[in-house]
């Protein structure tokens, strides 16, 4: 049972702040670092695998620094995001080197059993150049867990995935979590997370925008305004009837072609709209949800 | 020392196309002295063979296997990341590039060392100890090579060119202008070994003391060595 703490973490490159006082406490179980692209996940993960010292902060598990401490890879299992792997070497020989550098007992067995965890055993004796994406990415998680690390860090581990692999690797680290183990995966996809993730950290734009299990995110997620664009035969009218409703929070021109309507409740919106129209005369010729992007419900969280 | 980290080597080294580049230089060495030695028809002499084995061997032969061996091993697991997979394990750095180095090193003995050992044989035979003056100065400019290489493999950014850079630009053009440079320089170590161990007269005298020679390329190795753990420990990895 390990404890992963990152307390005022930050990160920055000259002016460019990456991660912005970031304070997490990770323990026992499958943690979700959820956030789009460019949010500063793979830099935490870097840090919390001691490849990347914080600028300032500290990242420790179980009170032990992370950084300039190579006794803590006994302990750390790391899958990384980059692509490349020692192509020139089997899916076995890339296992067992991993197993012999951490120093594992017994390695044949080791390598054999990670290898067939990760249901890789009949390729296990061809060249990593022959995989593909998804057998790359089984590999690299076989060799993360060769050696039983207590914390096992994956950076967009379902990548390259087929359905059925996915669904066999969330099995794999759900059954790695019940064995008391710290598993941090880092993903763009809310569905991934929801899957298999009990608790979740979201991450966006550098900042730790909430913390939570699933549910309590998702509620916060729905629980916001909503955006939608309404074009109608007459707009401004329409727009001073909707404002008549309390669940409207608000309603711009845009243009003069189109009304931009913020309101609460999507459910009582969609019903809202057509007989505020009727009541009016207005035709509506378009409504449309604008902000369905994950982008918008994470920015959404970090301003709140 | 790390066997797991020797054996990757070997294997990154051999399983891979490139290794031809490395098995062509002694070829292409032999192949020149037999050809070298068939059309001068006994006006071969010590000296023309120790001349060849300096400028070809030391000068082409040790400086190319050294840098194929050391991109092989060292530049192109930085530049693609894959050396995370050695940083993220419970081995020192040091430890890591050592054993790296150690097989660079084992690739330019027998790829360039021997080679030219053997080089000296099809010349002229064993007379005035050519062969084994070669052999001797051929080890010696490697490991200073492989030390100047190590380091600039890990403190560089575009690394495979400042190595490139460094043995056209300073190895071979600038240490030919201005002679101070022979007592920092992988190649004029070389040489003088070889200068000190023929009994050949040789064009010139050798630049540097013998001692100086050996004492150099043991220095520029360990130290290469040493600093190249360093940035290795503080080296940081992050994907974005």
């Amino acid at each position: 049972m390990s404890d992963l703490v990152l307390t005022d973490v930050s990160r920055w490159y000259g002016n460019v702040v990456a991660v912005n006082d970031v304070t997490m406490h990770i323990g026992p179980g499958i943690t979700g670092l959820l956030g789009p692209n460019g949010a500063g996940k793979s830099t935490l993960l870097s840090m919390m695998a001691g490849l990347l010292p914080p600028s300032s902060g500290t990242v420790t598990i179980d009170g032990q620094p992370t950084r300039g401490n190579i006794a803590i890879y006994h302990r750390i299992g790391l899958v990384p995001v980059q692509q490349s792997l020692y192509d020139f070497l089997t899916g076995t020989q890339f296992v067992r080197l991993n197993a012999d550098l951490q120093h594992v007992a017994e390695p044949r067995r080791a390598t054999e059993f990670a290898i067939g965890l990760v249901e890789m055993s009949d390729a296990a004796d061809r060249k990593i150049s022959t995989y593909s994406k998804g057998m790359k990415q089984r590999i690299k998680v076989a060799s993360a867990l060769v050696h039983n690390p207590d914390v096992l860090l994956l950076d967009e581990p379902f990548n390259g995935m087929d359905p059925i692999q996915r669904r066999h690797m969330m099995g794999l680290l759900t059954q790695f979590a019940e064995q008391g183990r710290t598993i941090v995966f880092s993903s763009h996809i809310l569905e991934e997370v929801e899957q298999v993730a009990r608790q979740v950290e979201v991450v966006v734009a550098g900042r730790h925008a909430a913390s939570g299990d699933y549910a309590a995110i998702r509620r916060l997620m729905t629980d916001r305004p909503n955006q939608y664009l309404v074009r109608s035969s007459d707009d401004r009218t329409l727009a001073t009837l909707l404002l008549a409703d309390p669940s409207v929070r608000g309603a711009r021109m845009r243009g003069g072609t189109a009304l931009e309507v913020e309101a609460d409740d999507l459910g009582a919106f969609a019903v809202l709209v057509p007989k505020v129209a009727r009541a009016g005369g207005i035709r509506i010729f378009e409504l449309t949800p604008t902000d369905e992007s994950l982008e918008s419900v994470f920015s959404y969280l970090v301003n709140s | 020392m790390n066997s797991a980290i020797l054996r990757l080597g070997l294997r990154s080294l051999f399983g891979r196309a490139r290794v031809w580049l490395m098995i062509a230089m002694p070829v292409i060495m032999l192949v020149l002295a037999g050809v070298i030695r068939a059309t001068s028809r006994g006006d071969l002499d010590d000296v023309g063979a120790e001349a060849f084995l300096r400028v070809f061997g030391v000068g082409i032969v040790v400086p190319v296997v050294a840098l194929v061996a050391t991109t092989t091993l060292i530049n192109s697991e930085f530049d693609d990341g894959s050396i995370i997979y050695l940083l993220t394990k419970p081995v020192s750095r040091l430890t890591i590039i050592s054993s790296k180095a150690v097989v660079v090193l084992g690739a330019g003995i027998v790829f360039a060392a021997v080679p030219m050992l053997l080089t000296g044989f099809v010349l002229i035979g064993g007379t005035s100890q050519v062969a084994i003056a070669a052999l001797v100065g051929g080890v010696v400019s490697t490991v200073a090579y492989v030390g100047i290489f190590t380091v600039l493999a890990t403190t560089m950014k575009r690394s495979i060119v400042g190595c490139l850079l460094f043995w056209l630009l300073w190895e071979s053009t600038i240490s030919s202008l201005l002679s101070p440079v022979k007592w920092l320089s992988a190649r004029a170590w070389g040489t003088a070994v070889i200068q000190h161990i023929a009994t050949a007269s040789g064009d010139g005298r050798p630049g540097v003391p013998l001692l100086y020679a050996v004492l150099g390329a043991i220095v520029a190795f360990a130290a290469g060595i040493t600093l190249a753990g360093q940035r290795l420990a503080s080296m940081t990895i992050s994907e974005e």
